[in-house]
């Protein structure tokens, strides 16, 4: 499910376990490794795409609110959203509604 | 408007009791550098931004910290859930027990109440930028505080993770501040 990034993007489960999409401003707080605890099973999996997902449009849309000109990062964003919304429905419809309506990132 | 979904924005699977942690990391939910006020501060502020930008800025950062309040709330909920009468005594929470049992209260790691005062909203747009860059500094000194404080991973890691939002959050305040102070 995941998309290539450019130069400037950690790809999507880097950013998401290291809280920080973006490469140029990632600052490391001593030696401590980040990671996010062991996926046990496949819902757990999808969830993790979710919320990495979430997380990652999330990072890139605060960016643009201070690049308002840069359409890349936008159209990088555009895909994740589709993305979200897919694996969002699916979790929805098989496992558990995840809001009040099940109803799709706007 | 805000809407809720039922899961984290990062994993919490807590496994060990830890009362001295919940102690302090509780901080973070209501101290003065924690989520609540960063919560209230930036989304007090946002109105007065002068452009759509950032007034949505301010509103989607402020978001983002209220869903850092859960992950703080959880926190010290999966840290103290199974303790103990004697332990919460042992660990001089007591008092807090008899005030709010396990409940979570926003407050500092002293037990103090969260109090408005934390934050500010002076309708001075580099004034507020100012205090929010300031504001997400604290937190992330606040974090590596509590990163200092404990040898356990299950806490290190999201500890590790919220620390890096401050300063994602520290550099989209100085983008703006300079946007502003450059007269747009």
């Amino acid at each position: 499910m995941l998309l290539d990034f450019n130069q400037t993007l950690f790809d999507i489960e880097e950013g998401y376990i290291k809280g920080n999409s973006f490469k140029n401003l990632y600052n490391k707080y001593k030696n401590y490794k980040e990671g996010i605890p062991k996926i046990t099973n496949d819902s757990e999996a999808l969830l993790t795409d979710i919320m990495m997902l979430d997380f990652t449009i999330n990072d890139l849309y605060l960016y643009t609110l201070t690049h308002k000109d840069d359409q890349e990062t936008k159209d990088i964003m555009k895909k994740y959203i589709e993305l979200y919304n897919k694996d969002f429905k699916l979790y929805n419809e098989k496992i558990e509604s995840l809001d009040y309506i099940g109803g799709k990132y706007v | 408007m805000f809407k809720h979904k039922n899961y984290l924005p990062y994993p919490l699977k807590i496994k060990k009791k830890d009362l001295k942690m919940a102690k302090y990391i509780i901080t973070q939910f209501g101290g003065p550098a924690g989520e609540l006020g960063a919560a209230l501060r930036y989304f007090s502020q946002s109105f007065n931004m002068p452009t759509k930008e950032g007034r949505e800025l301010l509103m989607t950062i402020a978001a983002e910290e209220f869903s850092h309040n859960e992950m703080i709330c959880e926190m010290v909920h999966q840290l103290t859930k199974d303790a103990t009468i004697d332990e919460l005594k042992s660990h001089d929470l007591i008092s807090l027990y008899t005030e709010h049992g396990k409940g979570i209260y926003p407050s500092d790691s002293f037990g103090n109440p969260f109090t408005a005062t934390y934050i500010a909203s002076t309708g001075d747009i580099l004034a507020d930028l100012s205090e929010d860059m300031a504001a997400e500094e604290k937190a992330r000194a606040t974090y590596e505080h509590l990163i200092d404080l404990t040898d356990d991973e299950d806490l290190i890691k999201p500890l590790l993770f919220l620390r890096q939002r401050e300063i994602v959050h520290f550099e989209r305040f100085k983008e703006l501040y300079n946007q502003y102070k450059k007269g747009l």
